[in-house]
């Protein structure tokens, strides 16, 4: 059966006007309102006031720096610790394969209690103080490093290490369990060791996915916001909680400020898909090549 | 011997803070230097039975807005995913990489400006505004897991199933939809899970006034009341894992029913 196209866009449409009106909409307003347009009834002088305003400010930088540096490292160490996760579980016998399971636990955890989750491990007066303490690694709360509201935002790349891993074992273990076992068999017959087979054999074989995973965990991360604003990390602050201040708390004459952050956060976003799609095509013309 | 130590690492990097959840949510006092609770109370489960006409409010309303996602999404779907499955068009992989991108970007993205869009439609602060909300973040999903159960399946029964003369909507519910179950089941699990453990866009849409389980819990994580706040945390665990479990059995039976006998 052959459809004609004015057919398949009419059985496609049930998806394309929600993603046409809420979606593409959404984001077309949220640029339009960053540079003062549908801003309700205000007006503003001229169409970058805002931009111009953010980039003036020096807790923009900071902020935007903060957002980068956490993103980063947490989609960074997610991918690293799915590598190796997903790894040790494929080399596991079958009979202990099970404990793969273990794995989903956080999926089903909500972003906020994961949150709350890193309060209760991490504070000076929470659990892993207690244990350095009685380990005698330190002697008081003070001594434990700050890890919640630090500057860094160290608290909010370990809920996301903790959430954001499994995502990684899942679609890495996935790709991981399709190798060729007998690429394994070969080597350790002409005589690879197990890391020579790790570095030679199945890193190479995870690198599409692990790109793949790592852009999905970064552009995720640029905006998350629930991580963050439970564990309440204020100076510099995420972009996220910036943007969810300037919405909600002030003026709404203010509109445009938040929009314009969002839509830095949209260009780093496009920026970064780009430049991922540009380095899977090299990937894909060089596996052609062998 | 190198298998156990890798298990004890993962039983303590994900079974940890379930663990501790626990253990607080018991705990009357926990001071400092202990490394456990120094005396035990169930406060937590009194303050909850206290408190379980607006908890089971709650829980309630998230429910039915994560279930009304999960069949709205199912609606949408059905149809793209069958295409994208069994038709070949020009700019087909585009398109379908176009219709993921609702999952793949923050939802802040777009939320705020659908925000407007809701308002002048005059849904922002409504059920009915969180369900369109929730869909359109969580529809990908469930298009992705249909589109791969509509390509294991093949056409080739649905054709037949037409050639002896039943209609599409017979060739749907007698052929395609039992194939198709399972991937029903398992979009309509994570379309769920994403809009039940949604706090910002029901924060956003509904206003405060569409009651989440989400919003009940936010303000006990921010005190310093964590053994309540353990408790609710563990219940935000156990409904999920309640329902993929009967999902699982409900699947079982049926399959064993229709295929066994």
């Amino acid at each position: 059966m052959n459809y004609s196209r004015i057919k398949i866009l009419l059985y496609l449409l049930p998806l394309l006007i929600p993603f046409c009106v809420i979606f593409l909409s959404g984001i077309f307003l949220a640029v339009m309102q960053s540079m003062g347009i549908f801003v309700f009834s205000y007006t503003y002088p001229e169409y970058f006031f805002a931009y111009r305003e953010l980039f003036s400010q020096g807790w923009f930088y900071h902020s935007l720096a903060l957002t980068l540096f956490v993103s980063l490292s947490s989609s960074l160490i997610s991918v690293i610790g799915g590598i190796y996760i997903s790894y040790r579980i494929w080399k596991l016998p079958e009979s202990l394969k099970k404990w793969g399971i273990l794995t989903r636990i956080p999926l089903i955890l909500p972003h906020i209690t994961v949150g709350f989750i890193v309060i209760l491990l991490f504070s000076r007066s929470g659990f892993f103080s207690s244990l350095s303490n009685f380990l005698g690694l330190t002697d008081s709360m003070e001594s434990f490093p700050l890890i919640l509201y630090s500057r860094l935002g160290i608290d909010i790349i370990l809920a996301g290490i903790y959430k954001e891993t499994p995502f990684a074992v899942i679609m890495i273990y996935a790709v991981l369990s399709r190798l060729d076992k007998r690429l394994i068999e070969t080597a350790l017959m002409l005589g690879a060791g197990s890391r020579q087979i790790f570095i030679r054999i199945i890193l190479p074989h995870l690198v599409p996915v692990t790109g793949t995973v790592f852009i999905i965990l970064f552009i995720y991360n640029i905006g998350s916001f629930e991580i963050p604003y439970v564990l309440g990390s204020s100076n510099p602050g995420m972009l996220s909680i910036r943007i969810f201040d300037y919405f909600f708390q002030k003026d709404l004459s203010m509109r445009p400020f938040a929009m314009a952050m969002l839509v830095v956060i949209l260009i780093f976003s496009t920026l970064f898909i780009y430049l991922y799609s540009r380095l899977i095509a090299g990937v894909d013309i060089r596996d052609r090549k062998i | 011997m190198k298998h156990k130590i890798f298990i004890t690492f993962m039983i303590f990097f994900f079974l940890l803070p379930p663990a501790l959840l626990s253990i607080y949510t018991f705990s009357q006092n926990w001071p400092y230097p202990q490394l456990l609770p120094t005396s035990l109370s169930l406060h937590s489960f009194n303050y909850i039975i206290s408190q379980k006409y607006e908890i089971l409010a709650s829980l309630f309303s998230s429910f039915l807005y994560s279930i009304s996602s999960v069949i709205l999404t199912l609606a949408i779907t059905l149809l793209p995913a069958r295409i994208f499955a069994w038709r070949k068009f020009r700019g087909r992989i585009i398109l379908e990489s176009l219709l993921i991108t609702p999952a793949l970007l923050p939802a802040m993205l777009f939320a705020m400006g659908a925000h407007y869009t809701f308002l002048k439609a005059g849904i922002t602060d409504s059920f009915a505004g969180v369900v369109l909300i929730l869909t359109t973040v969580s529809y990908p999903y469930m298009l992705r897991a249909l589109t791969a159960g509509f390509i294991a399946c093949g056409e080739d029964s649905a054709v037949c199933s037409r050639n002896l003369g039943a209609g599409p909507l017979r060739t749907f519910i007698s052929v395609e939809l039992p194939v198709i179950f399972p991937s029903i089941a398992a979009g309509g699990s994570i379309v769920f899970l994403v809009s039940f453990s949604e706090y910002f866009l029901v924060f956003l849409i509904g206003g405060g006034i569409v009651p989440s389980y989400s919003g009940y819990l936010f303000p006990f994580l921010n005190s310093s009341e964590h053994s309540i706040s353990s408790l609710l945390t563990l219940i935000f665990l156990v409904i999920p894992m309640i329902l993929f479990f009967s999902i699982d059995i409900l699947l079982r039976l049926y399959y064993s029913r229709r295929y066994m006998v």
